[in-house]
């Protein structure tokens, strides 16, 4: 080969981006790889579609058919939460089976990319598969519920900051969960589920945070999945409707949620660098558990 | 002057060790145990040593998958702590003895997405596939999944993998671990001419097959209980296994007859070869053989075979460490 073929220069954002869109890459190759069809969309579509559906009509049961805001509010909190699973899940698992599946975790690892951007990568296709159960989600909201998600109300701008950095925000508390991944061994992979299932409590998915006790609010205020769910009904329902922070503009709201943002990522990148360097001075960065 | 391409000096690699009644104090495991070696640029350099002897961990720590307990290792003459990301770009590695690769890629993609991770541009990366895919002879097999391949086809891939990036120095540990001989000869063969095309490039073998460091290798340093024992040429290591004479014979079962006690015989190892016995025999002198033949005859055993044979590296082995590998391997494994 020659030596101008080998490592072609390029600048640490160009070489960061080109590891994301390999591991993305890679990522959905693994996750589209579904050899039955069915299994696909039972996982893709109808798991999370399905948990939405439980509770709307939970809602109708105890609301005895009421259509009032809170419908709004915790369908579109339920529509985007698959996000946070598959935003999680996917960076937990790209670690997990590279090392206990596929057996590449060390020659990926070592080779001359960022490990960060990889895990991006990876997590970001997994995410993508969320889209679909969304999608699917505020459609039926719009068309069966009559959820008042209209283009002429919505703030689309708006909405896709907040997604933009909600992605952004998924991608920082999955560095947090896929360090302590990284420390534990066999059931690791179960643990961005059990976190996913506290957050969804606490974060204002499915009720507004101002129900919760006044040092859980203060916890859901620290978290930026709050804001994130926050923002995008904000951005979705237009004017009007629940809100789990009333007392703050849509501008505020925004501000804040991108502050709170910036202190996760910096937060995550930190846990991640610390808890890499202790993986690789136990030596279990590539041991197998053998789950 | 150019810099080692692999240079420790005392290194020394621990694993913290919870308590369990093997080892109720809880003492750590050390794997490395102050190994100094020095490999230049252009050799190759063979790492012999029975199972948990410390190869593996040697390697890890060279290619940064693991941080040193003491001691310093530079690859290149650059630190392996601190220059992590420097080290990675210049070197690759290979592993035997496991499954690895994403089994719902096919091989040409498995090796594309690599020569990314490298940052090789696309094109000339997949014509470098494709080149060397022919070279190991799995051109025809480039569309198909990885995970219908056998073990030789995928370590065939792996030894495609780890040469794409064209490293300066390439780690190799065990990489014919658990192939059949035809694909462990394809394998030692392809090592053998991408070393004689890339003269200036840097391996480092581990293995535990004494033939195939004897193959391949310019040094051979020996590694046992994480310590190196002994290092240099292979012929030069030969000549230590001084102080004896050695021979090969092939006889009738033994049925309890025992030749270790005899005078002049120094070790007497047995194996069963097709209901014939096979004895490599290290002897005081080669007067010694006589007593042996001796033996033998009167107990009504047929002698099929009888040669003088050169000192192996199994010999300068059994010198050093008082037993062969396999044995140091079966006491390693066994409770």
């Amino acid at each position: 080969m020659e030596a101008a073929d080998r490592l072609r220069p390029e600048s640490a954002f160009a070489s960061w981006w080109r590891t994301v869109r390999v591991a993305y890459w890679l990522g959905w190759q693994v996750e589209s790889n579904w050899t039955d069809p069915l299994l696909f969309f039972i996982y893709s579509i109808a798991r999370p579609l399905g948990g939405a559906l439980i509770l709307v009509f939970m809602y109708f049961v105890v609301s005895r058919g009421g259509r009032g805001d809170m419908l709004g509010f915790f369908l579109v909190g339920s529509a985007f939460w698959p996000f946070v699973i598959a935003g999680m899940m996917g960076m937990a698992w790209g670690i997990i089976s590279d090392r206990e599946h596929w057996k590449t975790l060390k020659y990926v690892y070592t080779s001359p990319i960022s490990y960060r951007a990889y895990l991006v990568g990876r997590s970001l296709a997994q995410a993508t598969s969320a889209t679909a159960a969304t999608a699917i989600t505020l459609l039926f909201g719009r068309w069966v519920l009559q959820i008042p998600l209209h283009l002429s109300s919505m703030d689309i701008p708006y909405a896709l900051v907040a997604f933009a950095l909600g992605i952004t925000s998924i991608m920082a508390l999955g560095f947090v969960v896929v360090s302590a991944a990284m420390s534990i061994s066999g059931e690791a992979w179960r643990m961005p589920e059990g976190v996913g299932a506290a957050l969804y409590l606490i974060c204002g998915a499915i009720f507004p945070v101002t129900v919760l006790p006044a040092v859980l609010q203060d916890l859901a205020q620290a978290i930026p999945l709050t804001w994130w769910l926050e923002a995008m009904r904000r951005g979705l329902l237009g004017a009007g409707g629940l809100r789990s922070f009333p007392w703050s503009s849509d501008l505020q709201v925004l501000a804040i949620f991108a502050a709170v943002t910036a202190v996760w990522v910096a937060g995550g990148v930190l846990v991640f660098s610390y808890a890499e360097q202790r993986a690789r001075a136990l030596g279990i960065l590539d041991r197998e558990s053998g789950y | 002057m150019t810099v080692p391409a692999i240079e420790t000096k005392e290194l020394v690699r621990e694993y913290r060790m919870k308590r369990s009644p093997q080892n109720p104090s809880g003492a750590p495991v050390v794997a490395l145990d102050g190994v100094t070696l020095d490999v230049p640029q252009g050799e190759m350099f063979g790492l012999l040593g029975p199972n948990g002897a410390g190869k593996t961990t040697l390697i890890k720590v060279l290619v940064t998958l693991l941080l040193p307990t003491a001691g310093a290792a530079r690859v290149l003459g650059l630190d392996v702590v601190g220059q992590v990301q420097q080290i990675r770009e210049r070197i690759s590695m290979v592993s035997g003895g496991e499954h690895s690769g994403y089994g719902i890629l096919t091989v040409r993609e498995q090796l594309w997405m690599f020569s990314q991770f490298y940052g090789l541009p696309s094109k000339p990366a997949l014509a470098r596939i494709d080149e060397l895919l022919k070279v190991v002879g799995l051109y025809e097999e480039r569309n198909r999944r990885t995970s219908a391949l056998s073990t030789g086809m995928r370590q065939k891939m792996n030894l495609v993998r780890g040469l794409l990036s064209d490293p300066e120095v390439l780690f190799l540990d065990e990489p014919t671990v658990g192939l059949d001989v035809t694909a462990a000869r394809d394998i030692r063969a392809y090592i053998k001419e991408w070393i004689r095309m890339k003269p200036g490039r840097t391996i480092l073998l581990t293995t535990h097959y004494m033939h195939e460091a004897e193959e391949l290798c310019d040094r051979v340093a020996i590694i046992h209980k994480g310590r190196i024992i002994a290092g240099d040429a292979p012929a030069a290591l030969k000549l230590r296994a001084t102080g004896g004479t050695y021979f090969l014979l092939t006889t009738e079962t033994l049925d309890g007859i025992s030749l270790a006690g005899l005078p002049g015989v120094q070790r007497a190892d047995t194996r069963a070869l097709d209901g014939r016995m096979e004895l490599r025999l290290h002897l005081a002198e080669d007067g010694a053989i006589a007593g042996v033949v001796k033996v033998l005859a009167d107990s009504n055993r047929r002698i099929f075979s009888l040669q003088k044979i050169e000192p192996t590296l199994e010999e300068v082995f059994v010198q050093l460490v008082g037993q062969r590998l396999e044995e140091a391997d079966e006491r390693k494994a066994g409770p």
